[in-house]
């Protein structure tokens, strides 16, 4: 299937936050404001596409070879967790600011369910080379689209009056969920083969 | 109920300390997995296994990791009795493997275990441990269920698999889909934090 | 110098135990894995094949494979054909029968899709697969009546998910035919 259209179902037709339901967790606690949302949005389609690149050739060059397809899981959740501690560093040193505002929850990227989503997807479908890669930075893309239109929702919201049980996590779901209601427009376009 | 005792260790997870609810964590099975009862709670059964397994485990060797690669190893252990969990699913009930698809495997990245290694195995004995995994399981497998249970009933008219709503009921198919899950959450959160406020 | 060294040590001595109680538990398993998946797959292959007790499959590519049907005698009674492609909402797996003489199906299976519940999904009702016992092929999917043999009445409601139904077995008929020669 061409390329392009996996990026694009990737982004925006199977949107990993608002159709597969993987990286709420961030998705909760980073979408407050805009500009945490894109360092957040940036570093995750980062990690994202290394770990595409990464887990396609330990899949390709060492676990099918060897007879090893079940330690697939700990290998790609150990890739994953080994590019966000170098995405740390990295961030630490070269874009203060951007590590200091995303504080915990850079870390948390690890438990990011739509980074290793996105490897098992990728796995399951038997994607080549190039459609892990595309797949992985559409779905970055994607996740950091979503985030980035709750992060101005919510800056929006921050004035208005909210009952007080729904205040935060509540109305934020609910909000997600009107988002998800909405991205389902664009189903049909095109699929996942 | 004092603090530390073994029941308040147990008890905290299913309410007070709710993990889904309260905690936030592990959401995304939470939203995926609850469309139906059945599979909200095989979920939950998964869930319990894992952290169970992990926790014992963990609390057990917690002594010889080294504090600089405790994450790494908390990860091995999880991401080993999810394989475990997966592939018993895969050869002995393979209906549900296939319902549950991807979300077993992303057990994993459940932020509710591993933050419980984190919070309280790697720092407290065994049995205590056991009893904050159990409690903190249950906790997670009710609201699964009784999320399912909302959305099985509005958006397929049945509940477990058995027919409730006759034939007249025209079924809520947005319960079925994302953007019920999201507000069904939304709500319950909501209600939680009122009945808390008000039974202080 | 000795903590680089428990470090090291300690995560391989986890990471063997977990190597080894995985590789364990992954021969206890695979035997029935494996045989579910394909009594799964043999199970749908001669609902579609009339008078199928045995099938053979072969590997098209990784969305596509086929089946022989053969009676109790060893006879060639038809053939199946199972493909995957993308419907509406997601992937429609699906398989169906063919005569031996490729003109016709004989009977659809839909193994798995993500349609829209209540419209898309519908293509699993029996009556509206029904329409595929029979069928000319390759189908064409129409709205109202069918006037030719290899047309069948698309849902209302949901033509996008029936189109896609007839194109992944038109595709998967033209994929089965190539792989023959």
């Amino acid at each position: 299937m061409n390329l392009i259209a996996i990026f694009i179902a990737a982004a925006v037709v199977n949107n990993f936050v608002l159709s597969y339901f993987l990286g709420i967790c961030p998705f909760l606690g980073v979408s407050g404001r805009v500009s945490s949302a894109l360092g957040m949005g940036f570093a995750v389609t980062f990690v994202m596409t290394i770990t595409a690149i990464v887990t396609w050739l330990i899949k390709h060059y060492l676990l099918l070879p060897f007879g090893l397809p079940f330690l697939e899981y700990v290998a790609f959740i150990l890739v994953i967790a080994s590019m966000v501690q170098f995405v740390e560093m990295f961030l630490k040193k070269v874009v203060p600011p951007l590590y200091q505002a995303l504080g915990i929850y850079l870390p948390l990227i690890t438990t990011n369910c739509a980074i290793l989503g996105m490897a098992l997807f990728a796995s399951l479908r038997q994607y080549d080379f190039l459609e892990t890669l595309f797949f992985g930075i559409g779905a970055g893309v994607g996740f950091t689209i979503a985030l980035l239109i709750m992060a101005g929702i919510r800056e929006e919201l921050d004035t208005a009056d909210v009952p007080k049980p729904l205040r935060g996590a509540g109305i934020t779901l609910i909000i997600a969920g009107l988002l998800a209601l909405a991205f389902m427009g664009f189903a049909g376009m095109m699929g996942t083969s | 109920m004092k603090k530390g005792s073994a029941i308040y260790e147990f008890l905290k997870g299913i309410w007070k300390d709710n993990p889904v609810l309260v905690m936030l964590l592990g959401m995304c099975p939470v939203l995926a997995v609850s469309n139906t009862v059945i599979n909200g709670f095989a979920m939950g059964m998964a869930v319990l296994f894992v952290l169970v397994m992990s926790s014992l485990v963990i609390s057990t060797i917690k002594r010889i990791i080294p504090s600089q690669v405790r994450i790494p190893s908390f990860i091995i252990v999880i991401a080993t009795f999810v394989t475990i969990a997966d592939l018993f699913l895969r050869a002995q009930f393979p209906d549900i493997s296939k319902a549950l698809g991807p979300f077993i495997p992303l057990i994993i990245v459940n932020c509710i275990i591993l933050a419980r290694q984190e919070a309280f195995a790697s720092k407290n004995n065994p049995w205590k441990s056991l009893l904050d995994a159990l409690g903190m399981s249950i906790g997670f497998t009710w609201v699964l269920v009784l999320l399912g249970l909302v959305r099985e009933l509005l958006g397929f008219g049945t509940v477990a698999g058995f027919r409730v709503f006759g034939t007249w009921f025209e079924p809520w198919i947005v319960m079925i889909l994302p953007p019920g899950a999201f507000i069904t959450l939304g709500i319950f959160v909501g209600l939680q934090k009122l009945i808390m406020r008000r039974t202080g | 110098m000795k903590l680089a060294l428990r470090m090291i040590s300690v995560l391989t001595g986890i990471g063997l135990f977990s190597g080894g109680s995985l590789a364990l538990t992954y021969n206890a398993t695979i035997r029935k894995i494996e045989d579910n998946e394909r009594k799964a797959k043999e199970l749908a292959a001669k609902e579609v094949i009339p008078g199928a007790t045995r099938v053979e499959e072969t590997v098209i590519d990784r969305a596509c494979s086929y089946f022989k049907g053969y009676d109790e005698a060893g006879n060639l009674v038809g053939y199946a054909v199972m493909n995957a492609e993308p419907g509406f909402q997601g992937n429609i797996k699906l398989i169906f029968g063919v005569t031996p003489d490729f003109k016709r199906s004989t009977g659809l299976i839909i193994l798995d899709n993500v349609e829209t519940p209540g419209l898309g999904n519908r293509i699993v009702e029996e009556p509206w697969r029904a329409q595929f016992a029979g069928l000319a092929l390759p189908g064409e999917a129409v709205k109202g009546t069918r006037s030719a043999e290899n047309q069948i009445v698309a849902i209302t409601g949901a033509t996008i998910s029936s189109d896609a139904v007839v194109r992944i077995i038109n595709n998967g008929l033209a994929k089965f035919q190539e792989a023959l020669k």
